[in-house]
């Protein structure tokens, strides 16, 4: 066990500092221009997307994993914008550097790096949610490419991004994941209408897609193999690396909360109960950063991380929700304002806790929900016989 | 040159773990533990010999005295085996007074009594306690330890005093000792009386009494640790067996779920103890925190893992015969020693500056 950093770890600290303090301006961070022009001069430095080509605008030189975390570290104690979490980053681009052809490659990787273009999922359907294999929407080939017709839902994002991929059902006839395919679709056509749906928040942050004859040349990977192409997505484990960054985050959040609001009179971090339940979260969170490290190591040494890959996503949830109990009890009384309220220009306060006291009950639901997660645990982890259907 | 965080064990850790987790169930099957639990000591010949053959009894020895020279980190994968197996007895004081005569002992104090306790042909434990230590007068030491594990079986105490530690001989005029009834009969408890006992303080004073201490907490939640798993697999390997309704229980959504969420507790729950072993292991002064942390957070995932345990068993799980019945005990015992959850989070809040 070593996890102390050699020189040229230490050395890599002070540049990335260095460029840091020379080149990013935390009042920039909400200012979307400058956001990207630093995000590619940092690509052109090989901070950031390393494990691109460089022809498809990536730096081009995986740094290794501990320079990698020397450098996210820097970047998010200095508040600057580093590889963004949303999907097109997450799970676009290694798809397709996984499977897509040389054209698709240079047609979708470089904008999608940059945000000039932006993806939305389409996955889930009205009648197939946890079953997605049960998915209804058909594609038919049609000359050199393929007309698609169905209905998807709960798509975050569609109203904003210009494209999105799905699965759709190639071959007639087939009812479970079997006989799908993976299509990038462009939203800017006739086929293509978007529903936003208002969420628990208020906030419009999905939206139900009607595809009615839409229409595409890019299917990536073969035909009828479209599950197989969605599940690779999963075995990148970005989404989860990030988790435990999340977790931490959001805590410390919920610290600097805790240290701002008064309970009956005094800081609330002084209150011993709230100490206590910030503790027990601690825990939790360091649980979840150390997981991450003991995977990252066995991902080198080819030991067998065992069930960790598999509870990260429950132990989040779990996390998250502590959060989210906690952060109303220290709300107090406050929890009674709207978080989004506009009125008078003021900006909301401490109640803008609600809104991620909301959005934690999303987070058990969407990729996986928890009950499908102790599924997966009992089945693939534990080795439980098979309760109905087979868990994926 | 390492490319990246190396938080794993090493080879000779996996393989000592590997090794422990054979052997130490191996000599203690259920029925075993029933007969120790109704006996009248909780001395076990058997896991004595083996971890003695197995060298984890010297493991912290410096290797002149047979030992292997090992820290904390390899204690603690020793802890976390001998947790899941029920291992009987004083063994985790044994381990501690030995790494306290490694750090603090003069050549003198290690010759004498290292060697024999290397071996397993003598027993030492430690007296920690968590108020009132005892104090040092011209004549010796005075003061009660209430509760020390293993003390009826030692030679030698390591004890903690106002200044720091001492070692006392057990047949030594002073030294009292007294059984006190405790609620895990796997590891028994007992009272040590000293009276102006004659001792010999330890160089390295309060620090090293804290650092065994710290190392302590540590240990305890490896073994904490160890016992939930092995509530985990008793459950998992039961809902595999037992057959309801013409199917195994296995197959039912709610036990599925049940252990589903027993897993994902205890499955991450390593990294706390392996950290703060490492980093007592390293001097790092951010050890105290950890250990309490680790220590506070595991003991209680084995009490829930405990209780789920003997529910998923039903009836059988209700028994003092039942195959659950140690690890209740024992997760008991890991949560009240040495520092209570409440407590420990308090220290750990302290320690991170919240105020």
């Amino acid at each position: 066990m070593d996890v102390s950093l050699a020189p040229e770890h230490l050395a890599l600290r002070e540049e990335v500092r260095t460029f840091l303090a020379a080149r990013w301006a935390i009042q920039n961070r909400h200012d979307a221009r400058a956001v990207r022009e630093f995000r590619a001069l940092a690509t052109r430095h090989g901070y950031l997307f390393g494990w691109v080509p460089r022809e498809l605008g990536g730096g081009g030189v995986p740094r290794d994993p501990l320079a990698a975390r020397v450098v996210a570290v820097e970047f998010r104690a200095a508040g600057a914008p580093h590889e963004p979490d949303g999907m097109g980053v997450a799970m676009v681009v290694p798809t397709l550097l996984e499977w897509a052809t040389a054209d698709q490659r240079t047609r979708f990787v470089p904008p999608t790096l940059t945000g000039e273009i932006t993806w939305c999922q389409g996955y889930s359907e009205p009648t197939a949610g946890s079953d997605l294999g049960s998915l209804r929407t058909a594609a038919r080939p049609d000359g050199d490419g393929w007309v698609i017709s169905g209905h998807k839902i709960w798509t975050s994002g569609a109203d904003t991004a210009d494209h999105m991929f799905l699965l759709a059902r190639t071959e007639p006839g087939t009812r479970d994941a079997k006989g799908l395919s993976y299509f990038l679709l462009d939203m800017a056509q006739p086929g293509v209408v978007v529903r936003p749906l208002r969420q628990l928040t208020g906030q419009a942050g999905f939206a139900e897609v009607f595809l009615d004859g839409a229409r595409t040349t890019q299917l990536v990977g073969e035909r009828g193999r479209g599950w197989e192409v969605s599940r690779s997505t999963l075995r990148h484990e970005r989404s989860m690396v990030g988790g435990a960054a999340r977790a931490e985050r959001l805590f410390a959040g919920l610290v600097r909360l805790a240290r701002t609001r008064r309970l009956d009179g005094t800081t609330a971090l002084a209150d011993p109960a709230v100490r206590d339940e910030l503790v027990r979260v601690h825990a939790m969170v360091e649980e979840q950063r150390l997981a991450g490290w003991l995977r990252d190591t066995r991902r080198h040494t080819g030991r067998d991380p065992g069930l960790l890959p598999l509870t990260a996503k429950l132990a989040t949830t779990e996390i998250t929700d502590r959060v989210s109990a906690l952060a109303l009890t220290l709300l107090d009384e406050d929890a009674l304002l709207d978080p989004n309220a506009t009125e008078g220009g003021a900006r909301p306060g401490h109640e803008r806790w609600l809104n991620q006291w909301l959005g934690s009950l999303g987070l058990a639901i969407a990729a996986g929900t928890s009950n499908i997660q102790r599924d997966i645990i009992a089945s693939r982890g534990l080795g439980l016989p098979a309760d109905r259907g087979p868990a994926r | 040159m390492r490319f990246d965080l190396d938080f794993d064990l090493d080879d000779a850790q996996h393989e000592l773990q590997e090794l422990l987790h054979e052997a130490l169930p191996a000599v203690l099957p259920p029925a075993r533990l029933t007969e120790i639990i109704d006996a009248d000591s909780d001395r076990d010949p058997a896991s004595w010999r083996c971890l003695a053959e197995t060298d984890v009894l010297g493991l912290a020895a410096p290797s002149e005295y047979g030992g292997a020279g090992e820290g904390v980190l390899t204690l603690a994968v020793t802890a976390e085996e001998a947790g899941y197996a029920a291992v009987p007895g004083g063994y985790l004081g044994h381990e501690l007074a030995v790494l306290a005569l490694h750090e603090g002992g003069d050549d003198d104090h290690c010759r004498r009594w290292l060697p024999a306790l290397v071996a397993g042909e003598r027993r030492a434990t430690i007296a920690l306690a968590d108020h009132d230590p005892p104090t040092h007068s011209a004549r010796g030491l005075t003061g009660v330890v209430p509760r020390v594990l293993g003390i009826a079986d030692a030679d030698l105490v390591v004890v903690a005093t106002t200044a720091g530690l001492s070692t006392v001989d057990i047949t030594a005029p002073g030294v009292g000792i007294r059984p006190v009834a405790g609620m895990d009969r796997t590891r028994r408890l007992g009272s040590l009386t000293l009276d102006d006992a004659p001792h010999t303080p330890l160089p390295g004073g309060r620090p090293l009494a804290r650092r065994i201490l710290d190392a302590a907490r540590v240990l305890i939640a490896a073994d904490a640790h160890g016992g939930a798993r092995r509530c985990l697999d008793l459950a998992v390997a039961h809902a595999r067996d037992r057959a309801q309704f013409g199917v195994p229980i296995g197959r039912f959504q709610a036990v599925r779920h049940q252990l589903a969420d027993l897993a994902a507790r205890i499955e991450p729950g390593r990294g706390l103890f392996w950290l703060a072993a490492h980093q007592l292991d390293t001097r790092d002064q951010r050890a105290r925190a950890s250990a309490a942390l680790a220590k506070a957070h595991l003991t209680e995932v084995f009490v829930v893992a405990a209780r789920q345990c003997v529910r998923l068993h039903g009836g059988l799980g209700y028994t003092w015969e039942g195959p659950v019945n140690p690890w209740v005990k024992r997760a008991l015992l890991d949560h009240a020693l040495h520092g209570t959850p409440r407590s420990l989070r308090a220290l750990v809040a302290a320690e991170l500056g919240w105020s």
